[in-house]
């Protein structure tokens, strides 16, 4: 048995496993019969279990160096270490399918297993052919379109090895697995919309998904930060985010995702915006796949541009399709949906409405301009592309739109406004308007001020419900504040953890307005022993050298950087700035970093001295406060494990839940 | 509904409306090769534009102190004169596509951003002559 063999049967017997598992679900739901959904839900572990075979058919291919597999020739090197040949499944499109595939049978695994529980007859059969349809969509590909097993007759004795950037940071072994986790969870409240609508129970798949929504968005979100923070510690321009397509395609989905989170919300505590929530949801998963699409097809230029192939055209069928199944089943019962009451702006729904349909917009705009290159190309044949500042210019109103309503929405009680809230409004105003001052009188720009003001103003909403509900609990329970808070932390994890996300997502804002707006950049060729005054900072240029690292050749040149004034605080020691050289390209420049709250420096080697190494091209870029970008990234993940995590109070009171 | 929340929705929509198209219009790049600027000059000279093409061989030279960056940039057909400043000159080989961001002036280019390509199925193009079907295609390629 060779690894490609068993990897092509165990492919082939995981989508007979999946046909079988649609085709049972849906005679359980024709015949209304339970038989058939019990046995539909046998084929759930089982398709993990072939996925997981294939997977480790992928693994064992590379580890052994098989190199009569395509994609082993094609991805991976003698030479790889053994970190790289283990993630190289994930180096390439036929591998990345396969990933995608087999998370997406893990998860169908887990809903089958709890939705004996949780759904009842009428919906688990329609929500379990959902998710096994998606599969079938994912095993037919890697089956009949990109075959992560093809074989080569005439195999080389070695291969090219993984895309260097691949290599060039760890991270690439975490973010695309974390985005992917991401990208198939949304698949979940995908099924269970589907099934809600087909079944026309219309309100408690809301409940149902609520955790599931969550979990998908929080490695949404996590993968997001990742992938900015790799882009920052490789890319070598000193940036996180440039508007690539293959970032829209990450944040479009969690735009939407972000707007189901909210408008749930609603639905769950006051029966409104059904509507709204399949449409989202909808939304949010097939956005997952438009994803792929762009990126896949070849049909948009991008920093990511993977080779041309049938594959686009397979994606644009699925989302196609996505599409219709959600809104065509949303026209269908669209004039059942009853709402529970009206909505007035000034309430929480309200908020959570108008935050909502900015998200909504927000992924509209960054559709639109991803996409306006192909609208221009088709109508006057010219090749265009959008700029970042077109995304910058647009996002601006946007992203302070939604800093005043996140702190607004959660201060303001349902259904309508009160006399109280009001003073907790003034102390947000006065807050917004203390810090735009203040920046203002620190002569910063006044896009830097506002996003203080917002942050502050944020704060403030934050700690006043907080120290609100404190204060009654500590007056009704005569407890110690301290103790209040714990326990209101403990009982209410949902709304605590609500605080610390929305709190990192000030700070996110923040440490971008700072960072986009003060960058400072400077490049010099400094002669050996030479030594560069800037940025109230000194360096000294030691050495010019190559270094052989099994599977790169690395040029280093160590720099000593002392501070001389505050601009250059926390800057002192010594630097390796590196250039890699992998056989295959170009080489790539791996800059070196201090991080520190106040200033990042960020080293790059640009050019150097290829004959007697006496000479060295460097580019300093030192950028305020990134570090707190990343710093808000971890509280906004850590918030949304405070929220799932599971907890023995909350247990009982889920399944309590009304079932229908 | 009242009035009142119906023009306030129309002004918003409104306002959305003039940033993203006025944006849009206003941060279109054109993506050109050598030859379609010397067909159509006007409209590409001081402008921001990517040009692609290939490094012609034996065209680029780098000056160390002022950090200046030369090079040819060719379809195959015709070439154009690009001059860079803090372009990581180590970044890119002979003969490779390349596509370089500024704006046309004076009869040659003032790049500000070389766009290196970073593909997974990432070949090195063979030294020699490129058709310029060949050279457009790499373009496409890079980004």
């Amino acid at each position: 048995m060779t690894p490609g063999l068993l990897g092509t049967i165990a492919l082939t017997v995981t989508l007979l496993f999946s046909v079988l598992g649609l085709g049972l679900a849906g005679l359980a739901s024709v015949l209304k019969d339970r038989r058939y959904l019990l046995a539909a839900q046998r084929f759930a572990p089982l398709s993990l279990l072939g996925a997981l075979t294939a997977f480790g058919a992928l693994e064992w291919a590379l580890l052994s160096n098989d190199f009569t597999v395509v994609y082993v020739a094609s991805n991976h090197s003698l030479k790889d270490p053994l970190w790289v040949t283990l993630v190289t499944p994930w180096a390439a499109l036929e591998g990345s399918i396969l990933l995608w595939g087999m998370l997406q049978t893990l998860y169908t695994s887990i809903v089958s297993t709890r939705s004996g529980k949780t759904l009842d007859v009428w919906r688990a059969p329609i929500a379990l052919a959902t998710l096994f349809a998606i599969q079938v969509f994912f095993f037919a590909v890697m089956v009949f379109v990109v075959h992560p097993f093809d074989s080569l007759p005439n195999p080389p004795a070695d291969g090219r090895g993984p895309n260097p950037l691949l290599q060039n940071h760890w991270m690439m072994a975490v973010h695309p697995v974390l985005m992917y986790l991401g990208f198939v969870g949304l698949s979940v409240p995908f099924a269970y919309a589907v099934a809600a609508m087909v079944a026309r129970r219309y309100q408690s798949w809301i409940f149902e998904t609520r955790w599931w929504t969550l979990v998908a968005w929080g490695f949404l979100t996590a993968a997001i930060f990742a992938g900015k923070w790799w882009s920052y510690e490789i890319l070598g321009w000193g940036g996180y985010w440039a508007w690539d397509p293959v970032e829209n395609a990450s944040i479009i989905p969690w735009f939407l995702a972000t707007a189901f989170l909210h408008t749930a919300q609603v639905q769950e505590r006051k029966g409104l915006f059904k509507g709204w929530n399949f449409a989202f949801i909808t939304l949010a998963f097939a956005a997952t796949v438009f994803g792929t699409f762009l990126t896949r097809s070849g049909v948009i230029q991008s920093v990511h541009a993977f080779a041309n192939g049938p594959v686009g055209v397979v994606f644009l069928g699925f989302l196609l399709a996505t599409l219709l199944v959600g809104f065509g089943l949303l026209s269908k019962v669209g004039s059942e949906l009853r709402e529970a009451g009206e909505v007035r702006w000034r309430s929480r729904e309200g908020a959570l409405l108008a935050g909502s349909l900015f998200f909504g917009t927000f992924a509209f705009v960054v559709v639109l301009g991803t996409l306006w290159p192909l609208v221009v190309e088709a109508v006057s044949g010219t090749k265009v592309s959008i700029g970042a500042p077109f995304f910058n210019q647009v996002s601006a109103p946007l992203g302070v739109s939604m800093l005043l309503l996140m702190g607004i929405g959660p201060v303001l009680p349902w259904r309508n406004t009160t006399a109280e809230i009001n003073r907790n409004l003034l102390a947000m105003l006065s807050a917004l308007v203390f810090g735009l001052a203040l920046g203002l009188v620190l002569s910063l720009t006044v896009g830097v001020s506002l996003a203080i003001g917002l942050f502050a103003y944020n704060l403030t909403a934050v700690w006043r419900m907080v120290a609100q509900s404190v204060g009654e609990r500590t007056r009704s329970l005569g407890v110690s504040p301290g103790q209040a808070f714990v326990g209101l932390a403990g009982q209410n994890r949902r709304r605590f953890g609500s605080h610390i996300v929305h709190v990192g997502i000030a700070l996110a804002a923040l440490a971008i307005a700072f960072s986009q707006t003060y960058r400072f950049t400077e490049q010099k060729t400094l002669n050996l022993g030479q030594t560069w005054r800037t940025h109230g900072m000194e360096i000294r240029l030691l050495s010019v050298g190559a270094r052989d690292e099994g599977n790169r050749t690395a040029v280093i040149a160590p720099v000593e950087v002392r501070s001389t004034s505050r601009d250059g605080w926390a800057s002192d020691g010594l630097y390796d700035t590196r250039l890699n050289f992998y056989s295959q390209s170009a080489p790539l420049a791996t800059p070196v970093i201090r991080y520190s709250p106040y200033n990042d420096y960020y080293f790059v080697l640009e050019e150097f001295d290829h004959q007697k190494g006496q000479w060295a091209t460097l580019k300093i870029i030192v950028t305020p406060m990134v570090f707190w970008l990343w710093a808000a990234g971890v509280i906004v993940v850590l918030g949304t494990v405070y929220i799932l995590w599971p907890s023995g109070v909350r247990q009982p009171s889920r399944s309590a839940l009304p079932s229908t | 509904m009242k009035p009142k929340h119906i023009f306030g929705i129309v002004l918003i929509v409104a306002a959305l409306g003039y940033l993203i198209f006025g944006g849009l219009g206003n941060n279109l790049v054109y993506f050109i090769t050598p030859s379609e600027y010397f067909q159509n000059q006007a409209k590409y000279t001081g402008r921001p534009v990517r040009l692609g093409g290939l490094v012609k061989a034996g065209t680029v030279k780098y000056d160390k102190n002022t950090l200046e960056l030369h090079f040819v940039v060719t379809d195959g057909v015709r070439e154009v004169g690009v001059q860079s400043t803090g372009t990581p000159p180590a970044l890119f080989k002979e003969n490779q596509g390349v596509v370089v961001e500024g704006k046309f002036a004076g009869g040659q280019f003032d790049g500000n951003n070389l766009l290196v390509k970073h593909s997974e199925s990432y070949q090195a193009p063979k030294a020699g002559s490129y058709t310029p079907e060949q050279i457009k295609k790499i373009i496409q390629e890079t980004k």
